[in-house]
């Protein structure tokens, strides 16, 4: 087990990034969400990677990194929820399509 | 409680009375306002003569503080004041009994007496004001108590308009008084008056905050180039311009540069900037005056014309004749008001062409209004020329003889106009058939006139020279009387009654009235020839006036109005422009803000100097 | 951190408002699911009843400083005023809709107004990262559900908009987190603070500042990152914006004045200046778009643009009586603006439009709903006598005391700006007569919707013509 912890920081640089352009890129509001995930978890990947290398008697980046799979559960289900209520409305989870407020 | 802030109170509780009830009681409700003023009158009546036996009062208390920051409320009690507050709530009070007659059947009279009320105690607390922000909060107050009582009959659009228009205009002066206000705190540290007034600040700085003080004077007196709402604010009711808009708020101004006169006198580059401003406004809307037909539009020009005086005697030195033409035109310019609205109240119009002929069918408006005539055409012994006089005088003085020579050509436009109006609506014949019906109005119109009109004809006496220029020394301590210069009485005197005599000749008779102009040979010879006189007053009066009203009429309406207009314009269309970035799209949203983390990185990184 | 908690040594006292909150969620929530349809009405007043208790437990507590939980919850004098405020607005859109359709069940809507309460006073009082991070989720996720119910096309996709943007945000704060966590060791405020002192600045921590400033910033709805606040307000149902516009940015203001000063001390002058952009971008975003608003609730959201960036003044002075400031500000913003979207409600319940051709005679329908909303306008363009003035005077002031004259100068032309489109409200409601001839007759409005606005009526009166009233209270 010698990886250096910057092997996991540029990984969940990567991760980041990647969830980021999907975000900023997919039209379908699942996948939105899907990237999002990916940044939670790039997120916890950092955590996890702190907490083993700079505090490796504490648990608390481990901690936090549990709290926010609970967080990111909670967030996904009433993101799904949101998304199936204007799928109702619209009959699309295409973004484009969700355009009636501007200005 | 002191009596003081007994004064201020008793109209807040009106107003509060009648919100609430003014409905429901009608015109009752004008009862409660009226018995509130009688009351704040005759305490104010104990103040000036408590203040004229020596007194001088000063109560403050703490309003809110926060950190070492005090902001305090106060009730300051010296001479400007106290006569402030004496001229202030008798008009007051002549009006809300006159309104009482003029506004019979208003379904919303309750709600007008009770803005009545509310701007009486703002102007209070503005005249009481010992510290700026209170002087600010009040001038904010009365702003908008004008607004709702130019627009009272907003179902007309024109109202509604000018009710605006007038807020928008003053509001683009008081945006100098605020940035002179912010200035002045950085500068000195503190609001309070007594504490700026006993520094010394650096002229030119004081000479800039005194500058943008005068910008909310310029938008709420009237003063060019900021006057245009004025006349258009003549769309209230006609009791409302009497007390707002000619005696009471339009003075404010002056009031603010009168208070602050110390501080100006540590700048004198901002006097010379009042002086100017004041004569060109008083010329200019003294020409435009020549021309209006509308009776109310007439008043509000020469009104501006007035504040221009006031403003010129500032600016030239002449504190206290300033103040004192403050005091003697909130006199005779109600009553000339009032009696309009009488008029109006008559014969159903605002247009002069439309009367004729009125004084043999209402005599007392008549006579008072010729008596406020005579006042604001400056003829003595009337209330008018005494202070005009004395503001002619200091800029004589003090050597500002351009100031000087216009100020006496607006004595002679002003005596034309004030008796071209006097002639044409009280003399010769009924022009159609809008006096058919007309008859004196009841009593409780007619006397607020006669008290008005004692004062138009006896106010200017305690400033005159048989009283040892009694007025000017209770205002202004420091502030010595001129001597009294009998070369330019008589100039002024002479210059406004040939204004009177052109105006007989034009609108009375077609014979030259001799005796009336006899003493001047070179007028003499000029108005001998009725043809000559024709052509005289065609191509060197009515020709150039009438280009000059129109070139500042054109002024008014493209620049002036323009450039505020401009403002809103530039300012809406920033937002039309701006509005685009919010696309309804999410993900640009989304897009929006990563750039903005990044922008603010690079930024962060540059100020911590990090790379 | 230290993962055992001494529970006997918890000072109980010091969570006793969220104690109270937390449990009366659960029984509003109990109350959905086992009440008959007819007594769930009164599920209403139980929340008042909830909220009123927590305020005053709250009032006893009023000058306790502890910190508890292993330092991760911590109580102080702002953190009670900002839930105060939370609290009492709270109350005031509770006691609105107390007779309005609230478009789901009952249960379920107080309750989740109710959860979403408890993260942002939970919010106020974090002195721990992952504190603020969960008490960030319990803030909005209720919100987004919130946003939703009204379950039509507008408030779906509000909701969408709002949540996918809340998403975003998060991540983006959470990673900043991690990279604090990871240049520290630490989670606690306090304790960052001391790690970080005597070294030299990273990359890495201006970074982690920013994204944290980018979530905080999404909710208080500063420029660039309010895109969700005027769909939001427009299209969620009114009672939602109503709460949305007042309560919960006191979660962000107080996360931000106890995270940065402390956490963030060693690159203050950047954050700082941060929050100095930020200012002016919001003022002068917020009111250049609001004047060509017509619909009023997209006016008004465009408005809490506006406001926060007044607000951010506070932050970007970085001293006590700034924050101190803010927070008047804050709660006067915040009753002016509540005022508002109440007297939207009043109108919506009598099923009129939210067009601003929609208040035309309004003040002859009802009298006192209008003078009210001229009231509301006028304090928030800041027109003495009224509270915005006296706010923004202290506000500016500070500005000025701090020599950013210029950011002072940006905010009373902004203020100048705004009056353009606040005026045209009230020239509407007194000025312009219905169109179509129609009759004006005397609008009905439920006695606790008034009672009310009524209140904050005489608030938003009394705070501008004597706020020592309040400012002793707070003790600023």
């Amino acid at each position: 087990m010698n990886v250096p912890l910057e092997w996991w920081l540029i990984l969940s640089a990567v991760l980041f990034g990647i969830g980021l352009i999907g975000v900023l890129l997919r039209r379908n509001a699942v996948m939105i969400l899907l990237s999002v995930e990916l940044m939670l978890n790039a997120s916890n990947l950092n955590l996890v990677a702190f907490s083993r290398y700079i505090t490796p008697n504490l648990a608390s980046g481990q901690m936090f990194a549990l709290f926010v799979m609970a967080v990111a559960a909670a967030e996904v289900a009433v993101g799904l929820a949101i998304i199936l209520s204007i799928y109702r409305n619209v009959r699309s989870v295409d973004l484009d399509d969700f355009n009636i407020f501007r200005w | 409680m002191n009596y003081l802030s007994i004064i201020l109170l008793l109209p807040v509780l009106s107003f509060l009375v009648l919100v609430v009830f003014g409905k429901k009681w009608g015109e009752k409700s004008a009862y409660v306002s009226i018995g509130a003023m009688v009351v704040s009158f005759a305490l104010s009546i104990y103040a000036l003569l408590f203040v004229m036996g020596g007194g001088h009062t000063e109560i403050t208390f703490t309003w809110a503080s926060i950190g070492s920051f005090k902001l305090t409320f106060g009730l300051l009690l010296d001479a400007l004041s106290a006569m402030m507050l004496v001229v202030v709530t008798i008009v007051s009070l002549l009006v809300q009994i006159f309104s009482f007659g003029y506004m019979h059947g208003d379904k919303r009279i309750g709600w007008f007496y009770a803005c009545l009320s509310m701007f009486t105690a703002s102007m209070l607390l503005l005249v009481y004001s010992p510290n700026y922000v209170q002087i600010y909060m009040a001038w904010e107050g009365v702003g908008v108590f004008s607004y709702l009582l130019i627009g009272f009959w907003f179902e007309k659009r024109s109202a509604s308009d000018a009710a605006k228009k007038a807020f928008m205009v003053t509001r683009f002066g008081d945006l100098g008084f605020g940035v002179g206000l912010v200035l002045l705190y950085i500068v000195a540290g503190t609001l309070d008056m007594d504490k700026v007034f006993a520094m010394h600040l650096p002229e030119a700085t004081a000479a800039l905050i005194a500058i943008l003080f005068f910008c909310g004077a310029v938008g709420k007196s009237a003063q060019f180039p900021l006057h245009v709402w004025l006349p258009d604010a003549m769309e209230g009711p006609t009791p409302v311009s009497a007390l707002i808009h000619s005696a009471t708020m339009v003075a404010a101004g002056v009031y603010l540069v009168a208070r602050s006169y110390p501080l100006f006198e540590m700048g004198p580059v901002s006097l010379e900037v009042v002086a100017i401003i004041g004569t060109i406004t008083a010329f200019m809307a003294a020409t435009i005056a020549l021309t209006a037909t509308d009776i109310k539009k007439v008043l509000a020009y020469s009104t501006i014309s007035q504040l221009g005086y006031m403003m010129m005697g500032l600016g030239v030195g002449a504190y206290a004749a300033g103040v004192f033409h403050l005091m003697t035109h909130a006199f005779f310019k109600p009553l000339l008001f009032l009696g309009a609205g009488s008029v109006i109240h008559a014969v159903h119009s605002q247009e002069i062409f439309d009367m004729g002929g009125l004084g043999k069918k209402m005599k007392i408006t008549s006579i008072t209004f010729l008596i406020g005539g005579l006042a604001l055409a400056g003829i003595p012994p009337f209330a008018g020329f005494w202070s005009k006089d004395e503001i002619l005088a200091g800029a004589f003085a003090s050597g500002h003889i351009t100031i000087f020579i216009f100020g006496l050509l607006t004595v002679l436009l002003t005596a034309f106009y004030t008796f071209r109006l006097i002639f044409i609506v009280f003399f010769g014949k009924p022009r159609g058939h809008h006096g058919d019906h007309a008859h004196e109005s009841p009593a409780v119109m007619s006397m607020p006139l006669i008290i008005l009109g004692f004062f138009a004809l006896t106010a200017g006496l305690i400033g005159s020279p048989f009283a040892q220029n009694a007025f000017q020394g209770f205002i202004a301590h420091g502030h010595e009387a001129e001597a009294p210069n009998y070369m330019v009485m008589g100039a002024s005197c002479i210059i406004a009654l040939i204004g009177i005599g052109f105006a007989y000749m034009k609108y009375m008779t077609n014979v030259l009235p001799s005796n009336v102009i006899s003493k001047d040979n070179f007028f003499y010879k000029l108005l001998v020839n009725k043809y000559y006189m024709d052509e005289f007053y065609y191509y060197a009066l009515i020709v150039p006036t009438h280009a000059v009203a129109r070139a500042a009429l054109a002024f008014d309406q493209k620049v002036v109005d323009g450039a505020v207009n401009g403002v809103a314009w530039v300012s809406m269309q920033f937002g039309k422009g701006l509005r685009h970035i919010q696309t309804g799209y999410v993900q640009n949203y989304a897009l929006y803000m990563v750039i903005g983390l990044v922008v603010l990185l690079i930024w962060s990184i540059k100020i911590l100097g990090l790379f | 951190m230290n993962l055992t908690i001494n529970w006997s040594q918890v000072n109980w006292l010091a969570l006793t408002p969220e104690m109270i909150i937390l449990g009366f969620s659960i029984i509003v929530l109990l109350g959905e699911l086992f009440l008959s349809k007819t007594s769930k009405h009164m599920l209403g007043a139980v929340t008042l009843v909830g909220l009123v208790a927590s305020l005053v437990s709250l009032g006893y507590i009023w000058n306790l400083q502890a910190t508890e939980f292993n330092g991760m919850f911590s109580v102080d004098l702002t953190a009670n005023v900002l839930k105060a405020i939370l609290l009492v607005t709270t109350a005031l859109v509770v006691l609105g809709v107390l007779k309005v359709n609230v478009l789901m069940g009952e249960g379920e809507f107080f309750s989740l107004l109710l959860f979403s309460v408890l993260g942002t006073m939970f919010m106020a009082s974090s002195a721990d990262l992952i504190m603020l991070f969960i008490a960030l989720e319990l803030t909005v996720l209720p919100s987004y559900i919130l946003t939703a119910s009204k379950k039509t096309r507008q408030s779906t996709e509000a909701a969408l908009k709002y949540f996918l943007l809340g998403m975003i945000s998060s991540v983006i704060l959470l990673y900043g987190m991690t990279l604090l966590f990871g240049l520290t060791g630490e989670t606690n405020f306090a304790a960052i603070a001391g790690k970080l002192a005597g070294h030299p600045i990273q990359p890495a921590l201006v970074a982690s500042m920013l994204m944290i400033v980018v979530g905080l910033g999404f909710k208080i709805a500063a420029v660039p990152f309010h895109f969700w606040a005027p769909d939001v307000y427009e299209g969620s149902p009114i009672p939602v914006a109503s709460y949305l516009a007042a309560g919960p940015k006191a979660g962000g203001f107080a996360a931000i004045i106890h995270l940065f000063p402390l956490a963030f001390g060693v690159v203050a002058p950047a954050w700082a200046g941060v929050f100095a952009i930020l200012a002016v971008a919001s003022m002068v975003v917020g009111n250049l778009v609001a004047l060509s608003q017509t619909h009023v609730r997209r006016l008004l959201g465009y408005s809490a643009v506006a406001h926060t960036g007044y607000l951010l003044v506070g932050l970007a002075v970085a001293t006590k009586l700034g924050y101190a400031s803010l927070i008047f500000y804050f709660l006067v913003y915040s009753l002016a603006a509540l005022g508002a979207f109440l007297v939207v409600l009043a109108l919506a319940e009598r099923g009129f439009g939210e067009n601003l051709k929609d208040f035309a005679g309004f003040s002859r329908r009802a009298p006192m709903l209008a003078l009210a909303m001229a009231i509301f306008m006028f304090s928030l363009v800041g027109v003495p006598p009224f509270a915005g003035f006296m706010g923004k005077l202290y506000l500016f002031r500070e500005a000025v005391r701090s020599d950013l004259i210029w950011l002072a100068i940006v905010g009373v032309l902004n203020s100048v700006i705004s009056f353009g489109y606040y005026v045209t409200v009230i020239r509407q409601m007194y000025l312009v007569s219905p169109s179509e001839g129609e009759a004006v007759a005397r609008m009905q409005v439920s006695k606790p919707l008034f009672a009310s606005i009524m209140i904050i009526m005489a608030a938003v009166i009394v705070l501008g013509v004597y706020p020592n009233a309040f400012l002793s209270i707070i003790k600023l």
